[in-house]
């Protein structure tokens, strides 16, 4: 299982093993990490489940053009590194990522 | 087809086979109101078809449209089956559209993430985590099969969770299995679609559409007439044309249970001694109907009919029209003293959580129809939203939620303000207030 590290608005760190197939967002609320609401359960309706992902690389493919559009109305600041984690999927390939959780997702 | 592509397929459909007769405008109770009283229907009409092929309309008839409250008086007034309540929503559609441009994303996820959180903070002052975790999955099953029922909640029955609460009781009494399917992440797409997103409002209520269906529970019913409207004239017909060889069908609870009095029946084990009014909506009559042969067969209870204007699908879609919406209420209010009934029993969540502040201010208790029911067969739920709404301070409040504001990590003034807002029904279902000053309700004929 590919592992993930969240690192919280104070900077506490959780490493969460992700199931192949399921998304960033579904493996991060399974695992109970707090600051990723997701009040749309990832069909592109709310941004919040707003994450920076800063080692990202090729590991994940870029933003589609509906989630960039959403990723303008996130309600923390929009950095290059932003991402809606609904929209990545658990690959081999995002083992080792690190994903930091914003201050706020409303 | 995509299901904007669906819905531009429909709303041709709808400009083709409408006869723009007017019939539909002149059973409208929302004419008078928004001054159109003396506009010739048969031209508002034609401004309807003009909408929904994209064109501009007129004046009078993006005004009808934007102040339709889904009455539905005029589904059965049209003689071609054009049901003009999805008529009207897709023509208002077409209106924003046309008038909020590229704004339509924006004002979508604004209006989603809204209500979202309005609903985390009104249902996480009232519940715990645990006791909101027992209401969003109604629990394991005893084995793999599929529940007897799926129950799909909508979104804001978590804002007065004690009719849910009786609800699951009553149905776990019956023996009937159940899984729930609710809240925001099962959304039915209305607050995308009203801000003219048809894209987002189709992905997401196709998405509870599956989740739905993914149940494979035989009965599919639902509580939320605003979803249920959603459902039937936006979500379902699209579907439809998407993928022809489906059927999907959603049935309202109240009927689903009046169609199971005979099991109902022997679990009245309580009487009920209450003199009843039912605070009725008209959009969907079935449930009304279903509503009153329910309560008349608990023992004791006497349903009283008054005999006043019924208008909207709940109380919170006349926010278009707030003078005629006081109107409206104080009518039933003061037929209620006059009809000397103990008990004015709200339908709908949203319709309880507007009215349920006046309990005791007038001569007969404000309680929703599931307290009626649960109290006959000895069950009970504290409507902690009606507690809520008469705490008037946020000194008041931080006292009486503080335990549930420290676990859910809630800012209380926050919190606090956004009680306050949605309390008070600040955001008009469909928009901007659209009230005729000149409008006198004490004479309107409907």
């Amino acid at each position: 299982m590919p592992k993930v590290s969240f690192i919280d608005k104070f900077g506490a760190e959780s490493q969460v093993d992700c199931e192949i197939g399921a998304t960033l967002m579904t493996s991060a609320k399974r695992a109970g990490i707090k600051g990723i609401e997701a009040e749309c359960g990832g069909t592109l309706s709310c941004a919040t489940c707003h994450v920076y992902i800063e080692n990202a690389d090729e590991k994940i493919a870029p933003a589609s053009s509906s989630e960039d559009e959403m990723l303008e109305a996130v309600a923390a600041e929009r950095k290059p590194v932003s991402r809606l984690a609904c929209q990545i999927p658990i690959t081999d390939g995002v083992d080792g990522i690190v994903v930091r959780i914003p201050e706020t997702q409303f | 087809m995509d299901f904007t592509e669906a819905l531009k397929l429909r709303m041709d459909e709808m400009a083709a086979a409408c006869t723009q007769c007017g019939k539909c405008f002149e059973v409208c109770p929302m004419v008078g109101p928004v001054g159109l009283a003396n506009e010739d229907p048969r031209l508002v009409l034609a401004g309807i078809v003009e909408q929904l092929q994209g064109k501009e309309g007129s004046e009078s008839s993006q005004k009808w449209a934007a102040a339709c409250t889904g009455s539905g008086y005029c589904i059965s007034a049209c003689d071609y089956a054009v049901n003009p309540r999805s008529m009207l929503k897709l023509a208002n559609y077409a209106r924003v559209v046309r008038e909020s441009g590229d704004q339509v994303r924006k004002n979508a996820i604004a209006a989603f993430r809204g209500m979202a959180q309005s609903l985390r903070t009104v249902s996480r002052l009232q519940l715990s985590s645990a006791q909101l975790a027992e209401l969003e999955d109604a629990g394991p099953l005893a084995s793999n099969k599929p529940a007897d029922i799926t129950l799909y909640t909508g979104c804001n029955l978590y804002k007065s969770p004690h009719i849910l609460v009786l609800v699951l009781e009553v149905l776990r009494r019956m023996n009937a299995t159940c899984r729930l399917v609710g809240g925001p992440s099962a959304c039915c797409g209305i607050n995308q679609f009203r801000t003219g997103d048809g894209e987002s409002s189709g992905r997401a209520g196709l998405s509870t559409l599956k989740k739905i269906a993914e149940q494979d529970s035989v009965e599919k019913i639902s509580w939320c007439p605003s979803c249920q409207s959603q459902f039937e004239d936006v979500i379902i017909p699209n579907f439809n044309k998407i993928e022809p060889q489906t059927d999907f069908q959603l049935e309202m609870f109240f009927v689903w249970l009046e169609r199971r009095l005979d099991q109902l029946i022997p679990l009245f084990k309580h009487p009920v001694q209450k003199r009843v009014a039912v605070n009725e909506r008209p959009g969907y009559p079935l449930v009304v109907a279903a509503v009153k042969k329910i309560l008349s067969s608990i023992p004791g209870v006497e349903v009283v009919d008054l005999d006043v204007p019924r208008v909207g699908l709940m109380s919170n879609y006349l926010t278009v029209t707030p003078n005629f919406k006081t109107y409206l209420r104080d009518t039933e209010f003061h037929a209620a003293v006059e009809a000397n009934v103990t008990t004015l029993a709200t339908i709908f969540h949203a319709c309880h959580r507007e009215i349920c502040e006046f309990d005791g201010v007038y001569s007969f208790e404000i309680i929703n129809v599931m307290e009626i029911i649960g109290e006959s067969m000895g069950v009970h739920a504290d409507d902690i939203y009606k507690l809520l709404k008469v705490h008037n301070s946020a000194e008041e409040l931080l006292e009486y939620c503080s335990d549930l504001i420290a676990e859910h990590g809630l800012n209380a003034s926050e919190a606090f303000a956004i009680l306050i807002k949605e309390q008070a029904a600040e955001k008009p279902m469909q928009g901007k207030i659209l009230e005729d000053a000149s409008f006198n309700p004490a004479v309107t004929e409907h």
